[in-house]
């Protein structure tokens, strides 16, 4: 296994994501053609009841363009979602332990006994 | 098998000796040899004083002193006690209370690879190093806001997903058993400071490819009010994360 600094590791992300992202934009009319001709496809087999939601092959803008095009920033917007939906459930889970602290105390009034009877003069 | 459990310490001259007993109570209830190696910065409350009346009480074998100049940091503190020990297992934990000595024996059974204790870790191999963490089921805080929970568990996050960690759930702790070859090869390493530091260590060691265990733990914090975490810690924090994520 070749051993990846975090940031090399990060870096071959963004890099694949950005070529991936650029072919993507390169061969937005093919993508987009193929997308509406696979839901007329879907829209057919289904008898025709469903109504196209992206307005199908007549609107100017389909869905899947305004996906592909702002892809960076849905990307981000999804990391940042995923990121404080984690933060959130992980403070929410965190157990408060109050019964701990009284514990403690009992337990440090015990030891104060201990070390008063072995002699430990502070 | 002797344990050295290393205590830097800094004010801290009320709450050592009832460290020093529960970790008496704690190791002979489990007929288990220790060491306690205090690491005192010249804490202006005198807490070299108590240390060394305790050293009295519990004897100079088991109690070992070593004072220093001055504050000088916790990475040298852990290399002087570390230096000054003895035993071939390291246990690093605050002396103020926070931790509770309680935990070590199941640290202890985890890097035993006893069966009857649940660990952390997917690979059944021995762990080289044992991490006490709070975000585990079983594990917790005491006296802990909302907020103090936010930060603590944005900075985790945010270490685990910019850094390779190898799964450690709570990167910030610092209550852990360590194999002595294990501290004695990470700590030169470490430059962090702050709370980057402890999470230094984690991340190096799973860089030299060692196990990490853990055990669920309850941290009670017991300084109400006092703010321990101030901008400049987070900005020392934040600093420390993006050097590792260069060099790591």
């Amino acid at each position: 296994m070749v051993e990846l600094l975090s940031y090399q590791i990060f870096l071959s992300i963004g890099i694949i994501f950005l070529q991936v992202w650029y072919t993507c934009l390169l061969n937005l009319e093919k993508i987009t053609a193929w997308w509406s001709s696979r839901l007329n496809n879907i829209i057919s087999i289904s008898g025709g009841g469903v109504i196209s939601v992206s307005g199908g092959s007549g609107s100017s803008t389909h869905i899947i363009e305004i996906i592909i095009r702002y892809l960076p920033v849905w990307t981000i917007l999804s990391l940042g979602i995923y990121a404080l939906s984690m933060v959130l459930v992980r403070v929410h889970t965190m157990k408060d332990c109050p019964e701990a602290a009284v514990e403690l105390a009992k337990e440090i009034e015990m030891a104060k006994e201990s070390l008063r009877r072995k002699g430990l003069v502070i | 098998m002797l344990y050295s459990i290393i205590l830097p310490t800094y004010n801290e001259r009320d709450n050592l000796p009832l460290i020093a007993q529960f970790i008496h109570d704690t190791f002979t209830a489990a007929n288990l040899s220790y060491e306690i190696v205090v690491v005192d910065d010249s804490s202006p409350d005198n807490t070299l004083a108590v240390a060394k009346s305790l050293q009295k009480l519990f004897g100079e074998e088991q109690f070992r002193i070593v004072s220093r100049p001055g504050k000088l940091g916790l990475g040298s503190a852990y290399s002087a006690g570390l230096k000054a020990s003895s035993g071939q297992r390291i246990i690093l934990m605050d002396a103020d209370l926070s931790h509770h000595p309680r935990y070590i024996p199941e640290m202890i059974a985890v890097m035993d690879e006893n069966p009857s204790y649940g660990n952390g870790t997917k690979k059944r191999k021995k762990p080289d190093i044992v991490s006490g963490t709070r975000y585990r089921k079983g594990g917790g805080v005491s006296g802990w806001d909302t907020k103090r929970k936010l930060t603590s568990c944005g900075a985790n996050f945010l270490a685990s997903f910019l850094l390779q960690t190898g799964g450690a759930s709570d990167l910030t702790g610092s209550f852990r058993l360590y194999e002595r070859h294990a501290i004695e090869q990470i700590l030169p390493q470490v430059k962090c400071t702050g709370y980057a530091f402890q999470m230094e260590i984690l991340v190096r060691a799973h860089k030299a490819g060692m196990i990490i265990g853990e055990v669920p733990i309850v941290f009670v914090d017991r300084i109400y009010g006092e703010s321990k975490l101030g901008a400049n810690e987070i900005i020392m924090y934040l600093k420390g994360l993006m050097n590792l994520f260069f060099t790591t």
